[in-house]
């Protein structure tokens, strides 16, 4: 399951610049250098063994700012837009972001598990423990499969539901207000769980 | 590794936020598929990262003391409750590699079966393994073997717990020796020495000569505290006794690193052991006082005493010592020796490998006691040269040497030569020769010095 893990790793990051140039009128050239330079992390990560999550890092950030660039705020300020993407098509850019941020939980989960077989090889390990590894794979996989469908319900939810007339805009900025501030508490926290860790 | 778990836990923090400002900017509604994932994802690793593994190994080992080549099992019953990630546990020997008695770990336990190093995944719920590792004891020693580490890292990195704990397990391997019960001549010193007279051979009576000054060696049991107030030259006094008994011999080993050639768990020093105990078992069933000192002196010594408590002294004595590595400064005896020496006149019994010029340069230094030039000896000593050459030409060619004995170089004949002339040299090979032979061989030349 470790290979399974590094090659939706590698490959998941790709899908929103995949969307971007086959579902959506956006110019190819700029599609191309995402797509390159998300890539070359991927690849360069897995070479040198660490960084391979920083590829769905990469594409979720940048395919989120090319949507940003395209439509919305900007575009209406600057009357420059990069490109032109049609609403029937964002579920999918959607869809293809999230599973960059599920690659990049899965890069994560191979390096972990890549760092234990080179300590296990370092202190002797029975080699049939790799399993273990292998379960842990398993489970990010599955653990990360279920917060993707979930996600997916909670938004098609959200859309469905009309029991709170709310435009989306404006739960979006309460939602960043209140992050913002369990963020704050969290970060009060964290020292403690650093100090534990 | 504290950093890297901060770095994850700031960017799993920082990645909704920042694609929530993305999705509020670009008006995509569709932007909070990635945001609820991350959400949860947060929401998950925050959940998963606070509950703290509780790890619980219980620890058994099948024996606790064994002789060198047997086995011993170590049984682990390992229980996690909560946590969400991979734990590495390490159970002995492995737990004690990062300590600096190590070396000896490695050279003196191997892991025959099982593995003391294992890796497991912690998921939802609880975890409940048992795991037996097999230990075979090569050499003698006391270990302490109930030291358990674990290593947790949490899924998503949000945590890494390193800890240990010690179950005060402790296993002594006890050196092998043979018990020889026939065969090995007559033993009997040739000196008849009567129980009743005051002889200076064997072990203290109860009968009162005098009081003297305290000197190393001398139990502090005789010390006479009210004779030794009074003193006007404020001098530590002491009361002795009689002494009856047969004859005293010393195993004087020699604990230098020409002694370790060879294998850690399989050279001079291991065999010599081997024969001490041997040769004292017989020695003490003919009632002889047995004592023992180390050259160099390490601290480590017997005073001379005879019956099977002796016996079990020397045992615990010879569990202890290892061979030194540094220059020790050479020609120094403990003055407890000396003494031991000048008052029972006892047989010496030294075990060494003169392997070298060097060797006897070292031996004369110890067994010369004269002025500058002049060798005025300690007594007639009897040197038991235990050869390596067999034992390392095992160690080098293994199955290719068809036969294992090499038997004795005449290099070292002429080595014997530099020898004082009152020494007696035996050279004994392991590989070639049992204990029981030499022990048969010993016994007329321990009788000639008796």
């Amino acid at each position: 399951m470790r290979v399974a893990s590094l090659a939706l790793a590698l490959l998941l990051p790709l899908t929103p610049f995949l969307t971007l140039q086959f579902l959506v009128k956006y110019p190819s050239i700029i599609v191309y250098v995402g797509l390159v330079i998300v890539a070359l992390v991927g690849v360069v990560g897995w070479v040198r063994g660490r960084g391979v999550g920083y590829a769905g890092l990469a594409s979720a950030l940048i395919s989120s700012l090319l949507v940003a660039l395209s439509m919305g705020y900007i575009p209406y300020l600057t009357h420059f837009t990069l490109g032109t993407i049609k609403p029937s098509t964002l579920p999918y850019l959607g869809v293809s972001i999230a599973a960059s941020l599920y690659a990049h939980f899965l890069g994560n989960a191979y390096e972990a598990s890549k760092r234990f077989e080179a300590a296990m090889r370092k202190y002797g390990h029975d080699p049939r423990e790799a399993r273990e590894l292998d379960a842990m794979n398993t489970w990010a996989i599955a653990v990360g499969g279920v917060l993707l469908a979930v996600s997916l319900a909670l938004y098609a939810l959200m859309r469905v539901a009309t029991v709170l007339e709310l435009p989306p805009m404006l739960v979006l900025a309460v939602f960043i207000v209140v992050y913002l501030a369990l963020m704050a508490i969290v970060m009060v926290h964290s020292a403690t769980i650093r100090g534990k860790a | 590794m504290v950093k890297e778990v901060a770095r994850s836990y700031f960017t799993l923090l920082a990645i909704p936020i920042v694609l929530s400002v993305l999705a509020f900017i670009g008006t995509a509604k569709e932007l909070l598929i990635p945001v609820i994932f991350s959400v949860l994802m947060v929401t998950l690793a925050l959940y998963t990262g606070g509950d703290e593994p509780q790890v619980s190994v219980e620890l058994a080992l099948s024996r606790d003391r064994v002789f060198t080549g047997d086995e011993v099992e170590v049984k682990a019953r390992v229980r996690v409750k909560g946590g969400f990630g991979l734990l590495s546990i390490a159970l002995p020997p492995a737990s004690y590699r990062d300590s600096k008695d190590y070396a000896r770990y490695a050279e003196s336990l191997e892991v025959t079966r099982g593995n003391s190093v294992h890796v497991v995944f912690k998921g939802f719920r609880d975890l409940d393994r048992e795991y037996v590792v097999r230990v075979k004891a090569l050499r003698r020693g006391r270990f302490e073997l109930g030291l358990v580490k674990y290593t947790y890292h949490h899924m998503f990195g949000m945590r890494v717990i390193e800890d240990s704990w010690d179950e005060g397990l402790r296993l002594t391997v006890l050196p092998r020796y043979r018990v020889i019960r026939r065969g090995v001549g007559r033993v009997k010193p040739s000196l008849v020495t009567p129980r009743v007279t005051p002889i200076r051979l064997g072990p203290h009576s109860t009968d009162f000569i005098e009081v003297r000054e305290y000197a190393p060696g001398d139990p502090f049991k005789f010390i006479n505290w009210k004779a030794s107030a009074r003193s006007t030259q404020g001098k530590l006094l002491s009361n002795e006794y009689e002494r009856e008994g047969l004859r005293t011999v010393v195993f004087l080993i020699d604990v230098s690193e020409g002694m370790r050639y060879g294998l850690p768990h399989e050279n001079p020093l291991e065999y010599s052991i081997y024969l001490i105990l041997s040769l004292a078992k017989a020695l003490i069933r003919y009632g002889y006082n047995i004592g023992l000192w180390t050259l160099p002196n390490t601290g480590i010594y017997v005073i001379p005493s005879s019956g099977q408590t002796q016996f079990y002294r020397l045992l615990n004595a010879l569990l202890i010592i290892e061979g030194i590595r540094e220059s020790a400064p050479e020609g120094y005896l403990d003055p407890g020796l000396l003494r031991v020496i000048a008052e029972t006149k006892p047989i010496l019994i030294l075990l060494t490998n003169i392997a070298d010029g060097q060797s006897v340069r070292r031996l004369r230094s110890y067994l010369c006691r004269g002025d500058e030039g002049r060798c005025r000896g300690l007594g007639r000593v009897l040197i038991i040269d235990v050869t390596h050459g067999s034992i390392t030409h095992r160690e080098l060619l293994g199955e290719y040497m068809v036969t294992p004995c090499l038997g004795v170089t005449p290099s070292r004949a002429r080595l014997y030569r530099a020898l004082p002339r009152w020494t007696q040299v035996v050279t004994w090979d392991p590989l070639c020769e049992g204990v029981g032979s030499l022990v048969a061989r010993l016994m007329p030349r321990i009788r000639w010095l008796s």
